[in-house]
């Protein structure tokens, strides 16, 4: 079944990339949808079934980490596999996204590297549906 | 003249980030970075551990290879390559400053913008890189804002 994807990062250069990424990860992308910030993706989600979200931490308006911690508490959207995909390089900002049960990619990234958070987040069904 | 020599920490930091963004090999440079003629700036403002900003000036002609590389456009417009050097910014002062840091330290990054020259020009230079490629150079420059009385 196609995965329906949440980007959200206030650039659109690098929303294009992650893009870019997922289209050469082989894995059966469904709806893209896109975000500038945390905000816009709680509307978003709010409105939608997403199969994946991939999610900046540094944006305006509204950050990753407190729209994690939003999505997170809603039940909605508590189980949302999430891949957190930032220059953030802090321990204290990547510890906090882990205990929210989030993937972590670290920028700049190859689509190898996001495919394997992204498997990772999904608890290996990306990889399931990607050898079908 | 640079007061400041090149930097090993944030030259290493600079040639590995480029690498896996643009996929182009750099090495790092060991002579004092100048500002380059025939390129274009960026600037990332950044806060916390202590306040400043990284500047990046990249050759014309590389910065086009970059974004299309980045992109994977054939032909990219004036418009992407300007997105992509104010990406190439962000992530380049992402990665550089827990490394001439630390990481146990934290910076909020502000939105990068285009500049002009002029501001490698600025007081507060703290750190130096440049790092070579086959096509051109790409020199970063960290300042660091005075600390008030």
């Amino acid at each position: 079944m196609p995965l329906d994807v949440l980007i959200v990062d206030d650039s659109a250069t690098m929303r294009r990339i992650v893009k870019r990424a997922l289209s050469l990860s082989g894995l059966p992308i469904g709806h893209i949808r896109e975000a500038e910030n945390g905000r816009q993706a709680l509307d978003l989600i709010g409105g939608a079934r997403f199969g994946l979200a991939l999610l900046d931490l540094n944006m305006p308006v509204m950050d990753g980490l407190e729209a994690l911690e939003h999505i997170r508490r809603a039940p909605d959207s508590a189980d949302l596999p999430i891949v957190v995909v930032t220059t953030e390089g802090s321990e204290q900002r990547v510890a906090r996204v882990r205990e929210l049960a989030a993937g972590f990619v670290r920028k700049p990234f190859t689509p190898e590297r996001l495919l394997e958070a992204i498997v990772v987040a999904l608890g290996g069904r990306g990889h399931v549906a990607r050898e079908q | 003249m640079s007061p400041v020599s090149n930097d090993a920490k944030l030259s290493a930091a600079v040639a590995r980030t480029l690498e896996e963004l643009c996929f182009y090999c750099a090495e790092s440079g060991v002579m004092p970075a100048e500002p380059i003629e025939g390129a274009s700036f960026a600037r990332v403002r950044f806060a916390g551990h202590w306040d400043g900003e990284l500047v990046i000036g990249v050759d014309n002609a590389l910065l086009r290879e970059f974004a299309e590389g980045l992109l994977g456009e054939d032909a990219a417009s004036e418009d992407d390559i300007a997105s992509a050097l104010m990406e190439i910014a962000n992530v380049v002062c992402g990665n550089a400053l827990p490394d001439v840091e630390s990481s146990a330290v934290v910076f909020a990054l502000g939105s990068p913008a285009l500049c002009g020259r002029d501001t490698f020009g600025s007081e507060g230079l703290a750190r130096v890189a440049q790092a070579s490629l086959d096509r051109g150079h790409v020199v970063v420059r960290l300042f660091r804002d005075p600390v008030a009385a």
